[in-house]
């Protein structure tokens, strides 16, 4: 059995390079990804706001339990239009509210 | 704001332009839907920037909700480092502000260790823990 450098180099280099491409590939697409949506206290904060409400309707259609879960998703309010609206503060004239501040 | 108008003309949600994974999103799901129903209030979160009176600004996006005094709302500035927990005037009864107040202690403390979405979803389990089961009147 004899073997040209050609094929020689195309077995013993190509195939492990070829391996190791793939490999490389699949961790860098997955966990590149999962890391880059963590937050890290002190690290700039670049997501687009987002605003969640549970499903609408949800506590009132309980008979219809698996299509109600199945079905709801987040109902969430559209970030820019609400956003925009919100310095012109049109809609304040609702009771006094209560709550809590904190900073971390 | 950019990213989302873009994400959501190429037909992406733009839920996932935000902070979470979506099991993250399902756990966030499932504990503001176990809180709306065991308290008959509606409770709402927003994690995003908030404006420098940061009080009033997430009072005003309170306000924008469709029932202000039966509405909690978490509002968490990752940026400014600011948590704000505001409760229209009935939901106030339910949730005293010492109450409140301890759970945004905790949520603080998640969020300290980078943790958004755990501290979130234990601050919605103490608050409806607080808030107690609804009155039949929902």
């Amino acid at each position: 059995m004899s073997l040209s450098i050609t094929e020689t180099v195309l077995i013993f280099v190509g195939i492990p390079a070829l391996v190791v491409a793939t490999v490389y590939a699949l961790v860098y697409a997955t966990s590149a990804r999962r890391v880059s949506k963590r937050y890290r206290p002190g690290r700039p904060f670049t997501f687009a706001p987002v605003w969640f409400l549970a499903a609408p309707g949800a506590g009132s259609v309980d008979g219809s339990g698996p299509a109600a879960i199945a079905g709801a998703h987040h109902a969430e309010l559209p970030a820019g239009p609400l956003l925009a609206q919100a310095p012109d503060g049109t809609t304040v004239a609702h009771g006094e509210t209560g709550g809590a501040s904190d900073r971390w | 704001m950019t990213a989302g108008d873009t994400a959501s003309l190429s037909g992406r949600p733009d839920v996932l332009d935000g902070p979470f994974t979506t099991p993250q999103l399902l756990r966030l799901d499932e504990a503001l839907r176990l809180a709306d129903r065991s308290t008959g209030l509606t409770f709402s979160v927003y994690v995003g920037d908030l404006d420098e009176p940061f009080r009033g600004h997430a009072e005003k996006l309170h306000g924008q909700l469709a029932d202000p005094d039966r509405s909690v709302l978490l509002a968490i500035s990752p940026n400014q480092r600011v948590l704000e927990i505001v409760t229209g005037a009935t939901a106030r009864r339910r949730i005293p502000d010492r109450s409140a107040k301890l759970a945004a202690l905790s949520m603080s403390a998640a969020f300290g260790g980078g943790d958004l979405a755990g501290g979130l979803v234990t601050g919605l389990a103490q608050l409806a823990d607080h808030a107690g089961r609804t009155p039949a009147t929902t």
